[in-house]
């Protein structure tokens, strides 16, 4: 499809049709690599706004991380449920009646390159 | 490098509707929160570096249990970086229980496939001609047969 897209800054858009010519793209080939590499980046943070639970969690991240490392920590209706083991939280959690929650044991579940899916996904 | 003797435990067939012919498994899943329980059959895949990957739907009925987002892994794929939700489940295969992690793609659609950090803590042998996929166990590495 075409698009017209008006108020680009003027030497935004000449660094970035040079640097797609040097790379030997086309304008609209650099365009949707661009597209899908700021989709990508901010797909986490749009998923974190969306979700009721995921937002909780992020907003109490600064405290968790300084008051609970090590323990199991668990986020559901803006309520914090903390354990040193998993069986306790999922005891705590049961009690409250909750069912679904965000879980994470402080310090211990990393974020970070998971490593790679690759050919044996791939099927005709 | 030492050779082992291994003997099979136990060995299920191979997905025959696949064409060529996939080493599969059933997998239990049990909702750490609920309790709730299914089984699915998950293809082996060593391409795939994760736990436990599966569609949307199942994610959204066993997630109980889901990571906060900044632990989401990034995974490399021939189309760029995939971002994975992950959640905290127990599951079953070949009669061991276990804690680990289902994941699915944030977007863009997904499939059963056990990946590398699950299949790595099975001692497990793909015997192609027969299409049977087999839990081993050692029986020890015999001196005779020693390659240092």
């Amino acid at each position: 499809m075409d698009v017209i897209i008006r108020g680009v800054r003027l030497r935004l858009y000449r660094e970035f049709k040079a640097q797609a010519s040097k790379m030997g793209l086309k304008l609209s080939e650099a365009l949707q690599k661009a597209i899908e590499r700021w989709l990508f980046e901010n797909s986490q943070s749009a998923f974190v706004m969306s979700d009721p639970n995921q937002l909780a969690f992020a907003k109490l991240a600064a405290q968790i991380e300084l008051k609970y490392r090590g323990k199991y920590v668990g986020v559901c209706g803006g309520k914090l449920f903390v354990a040193e083991k998993l069986e306790d939280l999922l005891t705590q959690l049961k009690e409250a009646g909750v069912t679904r929650a965000i879980v994470s044991q402080v310090g211990v579940d990393e974020t970070g390159e998971g490593g790679e899916w690759l050919w044996g996904s791939i099927e005709r | 490098m030492a050779l082992g003797i291994y003997r099979a435990l136990g060995c299920v067939d191979y997905d025959t509707e696949s064409r060529p012919e996939r080493p599969v498994i059933d997998v239990s899943l049990i909702g750490p929160a609920t309790g709730r329980e299914t089984t699915l059959s998950a293809v082996a895949d060593t391409g795939f570096s994760g736990f436990l990957l599966v569609p949307l739907d199942t994610y959204q009925e066993f997630s109980e249990l889901e990571l906060p987002a900044k632990d989401f892994l990034t995974y490399r794929t021939m189309v760029g970086p995939i971002l994975l939700r992950r959640a905290r489940v127990i599951a079953t295969i070949f009669g061991r229980r276990f804690e680990t992690f289902i994941e699915t793609p944030l977007v863009g659609i997904s499939k059963f496939l056990l990946g590398r950090r699950i299949l790595n803590t099975f001692r497990l042998g793909l015997v192609g001609p027969e299409k049977r996929f087999c839990l081993l166990e050692e029986e020890g590495y015999p001196s005779h047969l020693r390659i240092n």
